[in-house]
């Protein structure tokens, strides 16, 4: 009995322990949740983590989801990218935007949008693509074969540097020896070895690494540059020729040669033209401009859009004018025309011949157009301004060189002993030339109203294919709000193959009112900050290194631009041989930059000189560009045709993010950083007239592999390690005229933020007086400010000093450096802005003697000095319109821009493809009529080009013009993290969503003029500005 | 936290590991009624005991996962079904809970109300309370309560495999996530939720009547007997887990994406130990113990085969749950995860659940007449004292059904 109590009672304890403690044990375990029963309704957690959040980093950086730059604002936990907005700091994203010294802790929650567009959202999943190349990949089957295995970074850097057998397991290149960068290096001496003997200006061997790009914008493209020029090569080339390049050269050509984009100013002009701009879905920056035009229109804005179709902003415009692509020059000089015959031009700008007369009168800038020009075909500077020595006038030694204009009594001085110069030296509006000491000569103003009345107004009318009364009517209104009117451009106009012509008429417009640098005018914008230290104060110079050897790099690039044809060897030494210069074997282009085709072009006929190793940065040429030379899958397009040839393209490295349409042919692919794991310096567009400088910066933790000492593999790690391999001045140790060592890209680009914080070139707000005064070196950041820097603190703690490090965290902790909102419209006279073209004595030119006396290297013809209309023409100047005939070819083929994609690398994003899975040709309601389809109907379209033709589906649009069809540009891949591709022997499969859509580009034209006997050739092209045509390919469109 | 996550956590790991023994115990408590199998009778109330304790928990595992599990009642007053799969959890949680308790009503009123008379106190009250007031012991009153038992135990089957059947089915059902989306996902969880059920049985039939019955005995034929049911579910279980892995792993087989997930996660990824050492080791352990008699009839050894069936049992919820999350949806590699110790989504919280459950098993068996024999000498002792013979032949006679 007692034993059982004792085990009664044993019991009970052991009993009452197990109650008790799984009692407190369950309720222990309820602390987490438990509490939760009871929150009140409507207080619940916020399932995302907003900014203010503990734990939840802001960090600011930029977009580049598009070109337009726009300031962002990552919402970071634990190195997790949660959301993208735009930076209440930059003025792309936000207006106004926050003052720059706004402490950031305040900005965090600041009331005002600060946006982003979808496009720019949808970057988180750019970054986090499931299908990115993370480590580098070799390529193991032929070219294309899309077979790669993974590498380590040592073998990468070794075998591209040392070269050798690379491919011998490969079939068909067992016995290829592949030169790496050390075979054109030649331990240094490479740079000084010419690559053709018998053409020693074309440049050294080292010229034979060509670089290419597709987006490395400031900071990233200046490190390839430092690359390419510490190596020894002029061939670091962008993508211009295939964007907008003719309008870049239209502008330049009208400028100082060096500005390549005005804007209007948006928010004060009254009255806009704009010919294909792509206004709300396009240009830059988009949203900036889009908002801008919304509201400007709202407050009385009166906007005309001229387009082939109709874009967007047609909603809110005054006017839709639609024109005949290409007929956008007809417009403008029917409108010149109009004007100058009306007397509507501002005589007194236009009749000033220096700036100070120009300021004297209070105009901010000047003109040539009163400059006096040879116009004997015969004379040696033909087509050129007259200089004294040219008429026979003795002047002294500094005036030598001077463009000569006429005073009142019609005297000849050189242009800046007189404030005003005729116009009219023969009588108002006589075209009839003067002549001095037997030289025929026309003023500028003259020339152009020769080239003006080349055709009547009807005539106009009927090439722009528009009413002959719009032309009096838009030139009128034009005319009627004093400096408060401009006409603008963009691709629409310009990407034609008289497309420089074309932005010459146009901006002639705006010469002939005088509004470039007027408040509600055209205007420059504000400046960048000299990110690159090339200024006196800056810490930093980052162009020039130690051991830099002069005139390293020199010669010609391998796309022939940026040199003039009359001054190369190939030129001088036919002359000296008593023959014609011309045609030469490929077109030159002195005026134009960054021509994609023409790179291509220089590979496939080793002309200049044949390419050894060709390296991409960022580019998708396979799919994307040039026009009809790819775009679809077909090897038998010039580009596929190119890249696969060995002996033409011996080693061809890219690096990306994806296995893309052009990785594919890639012999290695380096892992790419996204634009959120990478640096950059981006300056703002014209459009904001306040100095705006991004600083970008990765935003989370790069996702690319490291290499083993801990680096992120990214090209600038791969050119850093070349270039130490290799020995380059520049690079590793010993990199910078200020000391210290470049073994990692923060090593520059922190130097580069530096530069930015000690800038001293914006303004700060007016002082007492009324005046702007500079800003100078940013303040010091706060101990909050510099944790936004800590983590690069860690990576390179001696990129910049320790004093310097407070100033870079100021800058960084804001995403850049900001002039105030209010900065923009104190200029020093009324109406004028603050950062003006016209501010450093910049003139504008109604005449151009350098494209005016600049031949045609394949024709010999001289180019035409001011705007011109001219059709649209082969590069031999024969007429489109006579090789496609209309009987056949009786639509014309153009595209457009959506606002949600850029080109080829946005159809990664899931969310923009759930905007719009598909594309669609677009064409006309009353042509769907003809025809018999409609919308959904399935056609071919067919080209001269591309016989076979391509299919799609139909979109009935009225908007389109009739006679037209159109289609947008980022559709139709075929292997962007989709289709198939095979690493280590497995295959991946991408996602196929990635692919639906329409892209017509094989339709288009290559120049028929321009093929070689196995049929290879570029694109249609300007000739002057060497820009790609999009637009000029004549198609026919079958029912299917 | 990255990019993406583990969004169902412990918590969740731990509903279907406690439902399936819901389902299991069941079926075990319910042999001795629907299949006749008398020996097992003296498990009958005792399993019920146990279901109770852990379907009252069963929801809390989603619960407590749940970022606003004050919104409970919503399940009840918004519509659910057919958007929210769960929303049937609703439903069939709410009627086997139902179920459960008529159950344990029906088979304790005539014992509670028994004792309800012989003991004096707050605990006389307590089982008289219990009884619902209902005194009626007349036989045709005790077969009808015994007919309704066997016809609720009947429904209760039917319901167990409804629960499991539809935990396996929500995971199924979700083509999003490849290493879910699989039709053998019902009729695994199923045969684990019946195995676990056993096995949970074995061991607390062990521990129970070793420590806390009236002999302090435990029936080595009754472990023996259950011991051999566990072999017949394991090899079922064995073979739908070879079903799965021909199903998921060779590339020839499946497609390309649960094929990947399974390589990436199973074959050489962070759950290679946890899927073939955790899920399927333990289960082959279990079965090769089980296949000696001298451990099947050692109620000792047959606790520690019977545990290591559980654990698979868990390794393989916690191979479902996050495993099939673990394979990213939108970017490369695997998502990681390492258990949280503390706070949400932890071991904590499921370390509370248990406990709770133990609390309240605990709790109903020291209210709960599970022991015929304790109820049998204690109403025959108090028989002795008040010479009360009547009493005496009807508890006799309840013991019977």
């Amino acid at each position: 009995m007692k034993n059982d109590n004792k085990n009664i009672s044993r019991r009970t304890f052991l009993k009452g322990l197990v109650l008790g403690g799984s009692l407190l044990g369950g309720v222990w375990g309820g602390l987490p949740w438990l509490p939760d029963m009871f929150k009140q309704r409507g207080k619940y957690v916020y399932p995302d983590r907003i900014e203010n959040w503990p734990g939840v980093e802001l960090r600011y950086s930029v977009c580049r989801q598009c070109r337009s730059d726009c300031g962002l604002e990552a919402r970071v936990f634990r190195d997790t990218l949660l959301k993208l907005d735009g930076n209440p700091y930059h003025p792309n994203s936000t207006e106004p935007q926050l003052d720059y010294s706004v402490d950031p802790k305040t900005a965090v929650m600041a009331p005002i949008p600060h946006s982003l567009c979808a496009r720019g959202q949808a970057g988180r999943q750019t970054i986090y693509d499931p299908y990115r190349v993370l480590r580098p990949l070799k390529r193991v089957g032929n070219r294309g074969s899309n077979q790669f295995k993974t590498i380590t970074w040592e073998q990468l850097v070794s075998e591209t540097t040392n070269g050798g057998y690379l491919f011998k397991d490969v079939p068909g290149e067992e016995t290829r020896y592949v030169e790496g960068f050390k075979d054109l290096w030649l331990n240094g001496q490479g740079r000084f070895i010419p690559a053709d003997p018998a053409h020693p200006d074309m440049g050294p061997g080292t010229n034979q690494l060509v670089i290419y790009w597709g987006r490395a914008e400031p900071g990233q493209n200046n490190f390839i540059s430092r690359f390419a020029s510490a190596f020894g090569t002029v061939n670091a080339l962008p993508h211009v020729g295939i964007c907008e390049l003719n309008h870049h050269v239209a502008t330049e050509q009208s400028l100082n040669g060096k500005v390549a984009m005005l804007k209007p100013d948006v928010n004060n002009a009254e009255y806009i033209i704009w010919f294909g701009a792509g206004i709300y879905t396009a240009n830059f920056p988009m949203q900036t401009l889009a908002r801008k035009v919304a509201d400007a229109a709202a407050k009385g804005l009166k906007f005309v859009i001229v387009d082939v179709s109709a874009i967007p902003s047609v909603a809110h415009a005054d006017k839709f004018v639609t024109v005949n692509p290409g007929g956008d020059g007809a417009l403008a000089m029917g409108m010149v025309r109009w004007i100058i015959e009306n007397h509507r031009y501002d005589a007194q700008f236009l009749g000033n011949t220096t700036i100070e007369s120009a300021n004297q009168t209070n105009e901010p800038n000047y003109t040539n157009a009163s400059y006096l020009v040879i116009v004997d075909e015969k004379h040696p500077h033909a087509f050129k301004f007259a200089r004294p020595k040219d008429v026979g006038l003795q002047v002294t030694s500094t005036d030598e060189d001077k463009p000569l204009a006429l005073d009142a009594s019609g005297k000849p001085y050189v242009f800046d002993q007189i404030s005003a110069g005729q116009l009219w030296p023969t009588g108002d509006l006589n075209v009839q030339p003067i002549k001095i000491n037997g030289v025929s000569l026309r003023t500028a103003m003259q020339i152009l109203y020769q080239n003006a009345v080349q055709h009547s107004l009807s005539e106009y009318a009927q090439i722009a294919g528009v009413q002959e009364p719009l032309i009096e009517e838009l030139a009128n209104e034009f005319t009627s709000h004093g400096k408060k009117s401009v006409a603008d451009f963009y691709r629409g106009a310009a990407m034609h193959t008289n497309g420089f012509y074309n932005g010459r008429s146009i901006l002639t417009l705006n010469m002939l009112i005088g509004n470039v640098d007027w408040v509600g005018g055209y205007m420059q914008g504000g400046a960048a900050a000299d990110f690159m230290g090339t200024g006196k104060n800056a810490p930093y110079h980052l162009m020039k290194w130690p051991n830099q050897p002069k005139k390293v790099p020199n010669g010609v690039k391998i796309s022939r631009e940026g040199t003039a044809y009359e001054k190369t060897s190939y030129y001088k030494n036919a002359l000296a041989a008593g023959q014609s210069p011309f045609p030469a074997k490929r077109p030159w282009f002195p005026f134009g930059f960054g021509i994609w085709h023409e790179i291509f072009a220089g590979i496939w006929d080793g002309y200049p000189y044949p390419a050894k190793i060709v390296y991409q940065h960022m580019a998708n040429p396979a799919f994307s560009a040039p026009p009809g030379m790819s775009g679809k899958q077909d090897e038998s397009l010039p580009w596929f045709r190119m890249i696969k040839d060995l002996k033409k393209v011996p080693l061809f490295i890219t690096d990306d993010i994806v296995v893309s349409e052009t990785g594919a042919y890639a012999d290695y692919i380096i892992p790419d950083s996204t634009y959120l794991e990478a640096w950059g310096a981006l300056p703002g567009f014209p459009t904001t007239p306040t100095s705006v400088t991004g600083i970008r910066q990765p935003v989370v933790e790069p996702l690319m592999a490291r290499t083993s000492d801990g680096r992120v593999m990214c090209f600038e790690t791969y050119m850093i390690d070349v270039a130490k391999k290799l020995g380059m001045p520049g690079f590793g140790n010993n990199a910078f005229m200020e000391g210290g060592s470049l073994n990692q890209r923060e090593d520059f680009y922190l130097k580069l933020v530096a530069n930015v914080a000690y800038d001293s070139s914006d303004f700060n707000r007016v002082n007492a007086l009324g005046e702007l005064i500079k800003r100078g070196p940013v303040p010091d950041g706060s101990a909050a400010e510099l944790a936004s820097v800590q983590r690069w603190m860690k990576v390179a703690p001696n990129a910049v000093s320790p004093e310097q490090w407070r100033k870079v965290a100021y800058v960084i902790a804001r995403g850049g450096r900001f002039e105030d909102y209010d900065v923009a419209y104190h200029g020093p006279k009324p109406g004028w802005l603050t950062h003006r073209y016209g501010a450093k004595g910049n003139l504008l030119q109604i005449y151009n003697e350098n494209v005016g006396s600049t031949h045609n290297a394949v024709t010999g013809e001289l180019f035409i000095g001011t705007g011109q209309s001219v059709p649209q023409k082969t590069m031999k100047g024969r007429l489109m319109d006579d090789i496609d005939l209309s009987s056949k070819f009786n639509y014309h083929l153009t595209t457009y821009k959506l606002p949600i994609h850029t080109q080829s690398r946005t159809m990664d994003d899931p969310w923009l493809r759930e905007l719009l899975p598909e594309s669609f040709i677009e064409i006309n309601d009353l042509d769907a009529q003809r025809m018999g389809v409609t919308s959904g109907d399935t056609v071919r379209v067919i080209s001269a080009n591309y016989p076979q033709g391509l299919t799609g589906r139909v979109r009935v649009l009225p908007g389109v013009r009739p006679g037209v069809i159109t289609f947008t540009n980022s559709f139709g891949h075929w292997q962007y993290g989709s289709g198939s591709w095979i690493v280590n022997g497995q295959t991946v499969s991408g996602d196929n969503q990635r692919n639906g859509g329409v892209r017509l580009n094989p339709l288009m034209r290559l120049d028929p003029d321009m093929l070689d006997s196995s049929g290879w050739g570029t694109c249609l092209e300007d000739p002057v500005g060497g820009g790609a045509s999009y637009f000029d390919t004549k198609v026919q469109v079958v029912k299917i | 936290m990255g990019l993406e996550q583990v969004y169902w956590t412990l918590p969740i790991v731990a509903y279907p590991f406690i439902s399936g023994l819901i389902a299991g115990s069941f079926i075990v408590g319910s042999l001795s009624k629907i299949f006749g199998q008398k020996q097992y009778e003296p498990l009958a109330k005792l399993s019920l005991l146990v279901t109770l304790a852990f379907i009252l928990f069963a929801p809390v595992g989603p619960l407590a996962d749940s970022r606003q599990p004050s919104r409970w009642w919503e399940l009840y007053t918004r519509a659910h079904i057919p958007e929210a799969p769960m929303g049937l959890f609703t439903i069939i949680w709410t009627t086997y809970v139902i179920v459960v308790i008529a159950e344990i009503y029906l088979a304790f009123r005539a014992p509670l109300h028994q004792l309800s008379e012989v003991t004096p106190g707050w605990k006389g009250r307590l089982y008289h309370w219990l009884t619902l007031g209902s005194t009626g012991m007349s036989e045709m009153r005790l077969r009808r309560e015994h007919k309704w038992l066997v016809i609720l135990a009947g429904f209760g089957i039917f319901l167990a495999f409804a629960f499991h059947g539809y935990i396996g089915f929500i995971f199924g059902a979700i083509k999003a996530r490849p290493l879910w989306h699989n039709a053998l996902m019902m009729p695994m969880f199923i045969t684990s939720a019946i195995l676990s059920g056993i096995a949970l049985m074995i061991i607390v039939y062990s521990i129970v009547f070793r420590y806390f019955s009236f002999h302090r005995k435990v029936d080595s034929a009754l472990v023996d007997g259950l011991m051999k049911i566990m072999i017949w579910v394991l090899l079922v279980d064995l073979f739908l887990d070879v079903v799965d892995i021909l199903n998921s792993a060779p590339v020839a087989y499946t497609d390309q994406a649960t094929a990947s997930g399974f390589a990436e996660i199973f074959l050489h990824g962070p759950l290679t130990g946890a899927y073939w050492i955790g899920q399927l080791g333990l289960l082959v352990v279990a079965l090769t113990l089980a296949l000696f008699r001298g451990i099947r009839t050692s109620p000792l050894w047959a606790s520690v085969a019977s545990f290591a069936a559980l654990i698979s049992i868990w390794f393989m919820r916690y191979n479902t749950v996050i495993g099939g999350q673990l394979q990213p949806k939108v970017s490369q590699g695997v998502v990681l995860y390492s258990p949280a110790l503390f706070g949400r989504g932890s071991m904590q919280i499921v370390f509370g659940l248990f406990m709770f459950i133990l609390f309240v098993f605990s709790l109903l068996l020291m209210v709960f007449p599970w022991d015929d024999e304790a109820t049998k000498h204690r109403l025959f002792h108090s028989t002795q004292l008040t010479n009360h013979g009547e009493q005496n032949r009807s508890t006799n006679k309840i013991l019977e059904h």
